[in-house]
């Protein structure tokens, strides 16, 4: 009895920090310290982008959305760049669904799992990572470079950002260690 | 009908929702007061502030040395400047009677997008109000434009939305001054005629016609110059003074006969233009 109601208050801590603690740190992570990251004195790791790759696969598609537009609209508050990221992530957090459909394994995903390296290997999160930061990236860029430079730009940027910030996201896979 | 529009918004629902927060996003994207009018919106707002203020704290301590030779610098072009004062007459520092100065740090800055804004520790409590030049010591730094209680968010010069009216300090010849959206060193200044004479390494000040920056403050000196065909203007390549990427102290100046000379620059315009 005492057991099961431990385990159910231990996932219970487990999922604040997940969805409300580890959030927010990722956040600050972004704006306080890679936000003055710049490769090439232009390139930024969109790393926060982590937030909306790690959400479980069963999370409802509506939340998915409003996750993707506060966390966009939270970090535009940040950079001063009012509705460039709120634009780009929620449309991350709108195609996620069809990325992962594409990728999903031959008897698809089972319900409480989290799409982590760890649980379906390196290459599965590398192609999915790099999907997802694909479409923000030309999403973003377009948006920013809009109307100033031609489509050329928009595709370097996109490429050169794009594998930037997928390379942090993988990074970001070898410490999780625990399954 | 009723069924099947039910059926449609039951099947379509989460792309319905997708446009619908879209369109707030893009409506927020495309228009620009909205950035100013809520403070909440930019990083001017009471959080965010004082999170990078307080992370401003910790990383001050690493760039104290260069901010200190920086003030020291210019300590010594006051002293310089005070002692030409006193000799001269003194109607020649009355004129600034008409700026109020407010001393503020940064506390956030990007040199890399092509929007560019600067947090600055110093709000409507310390009279700061949209539309005060920002200056720092090397030089001038961008104009304030969102004011939250205690903070503000300033363009900087380094914005593809900023213009200078800027002129030749040698002979007063002026132009308008934007960035180049590339390197965070260089802008250019237009509308100088090619009968003026220049040459590289001449001083650029501000011109003191806008009503925001007061005349005389240091932007940058002359790197290149290009005449391009057909043009009686020159394209003048300018290096900027302030060292964006590490800057700390700023000063807000606040004009005070602003009101007044705005009334006047609009009744000109409704005399001349109507």
């Amino acid at each position: 009895m005492a057991c099961r109601k431990w385990k159910r208050r231990s996932s219970m801590i487990k999922s604040i920090i997940r969805y409300f603690i580890a959030p927010v740190l990722l956040i600050l992570l972004q704006v306080l310290v890679l936000n003055h990251v710049h490769l090439f004195n232009r390139f930024t790791p969109q790393f926060y982008l982590l937030i909306i790759i790690l959400l479980p696969f069963e999370t409802p598609r509506w939340t998915m959305l409003f996750y993707g537009f506060f966390l966009g609209l939270t970090i535009d508050v940040f950079t001063d760049s009012l509705g460039l990221h709120t634009i780009s992530t929620l449309f991350a957090a709108y195609i996620r669904h069809f990325i992962l459909q594409v990728l999903a394994p031959r008897d698809g995903y089972e319900p409480g799992m989290l799409p982590r390296a760890k649980t379906f290997g390196f290459p599965w999160f590398i192609k999915f990572a790099f999907a997802l930061t694909l479409l923000h990236h030309l999403v973003l860029y377009i948006f920013e470079v809009f109307k100033f430079s031609g489509i050329g730009t928009i595709i370097i940027y996109t490429i050169v950002g794009t594998l930037f910030t997928t390379l942090t996201l993988v990074i970001s896979q070898l410490f999780i260690f625990r399954k | 009908m009723l069924q099947g529009l039910t059926r449609f918004i039951r099947t379509y629902y989460t792309f319905l929702l997708f446009l619908f927060l879209e369109i707030i996003g893009l409506t927020l994207f495309l228009n620009q007061h909205a950035y100013q009018r809520f403070a909440f919106l930019n990083s001017s707002n009471q959080l965010t502030a004082s999170l990078y203020d307080g992370f401003r704290g910790i990383t001050l301590y690493l760039d104290l040395n260069h901010s200190n030779q920086i003030l020291v610098q210019e300590n010594l072009r006051l002293h310089k400047q005070l002692n030409d004062v006193k000799i001269r007459t003194p109607y020649q520092s009355y004129q600034h009677g008409d700026f109020k100065f407010v001393s503020a740090r940064v506390i956030n800055n990007s040199i890399h997008k092509r929007r560019n804004m600067i947090t600055i520790h110093a709000g409507r409590n310390d009279g700061v109000r949209p539309d005060m030049a920002v200056i720092s010591p090397a030089g001038v730094v961008g104009v304030t434009y969102a004011v939250s209680a205690n903070y503000c968010t300033a363009v900087s010069l380094l914005n593809e939305q900023f213009k200078l009216s800027a002129k030749i300090k040698k002979n007063g010849y002026f132009g308008s001054l934007t960035w180049n959206t590339g390197h965070y060193q260089d802008a250019t200044l237009t509308e100088i005629p090619t009968h003026v004479n220049i040459e590289l390494g001449d001083t650029i000040v501000s011109s003191g016609y806008s009503s925001i920056f007061p005349e005389g403050y240091m932007v940058g000196r002359i790197e290149e110059i290009i005449l391009p065909p057909g043009s009686n203007f020159y394209d003048i390549k300018v290096r900027l003074a302030v060292d964006f990427k590490s800057l700390d102290y700023v000063y807000l100046v606040d004009n005070r006969n602003k009101i007044e000379l705005n009334g006047l620059q609009e009744m000109e315009k409704e005399v001349f233009h109507d």
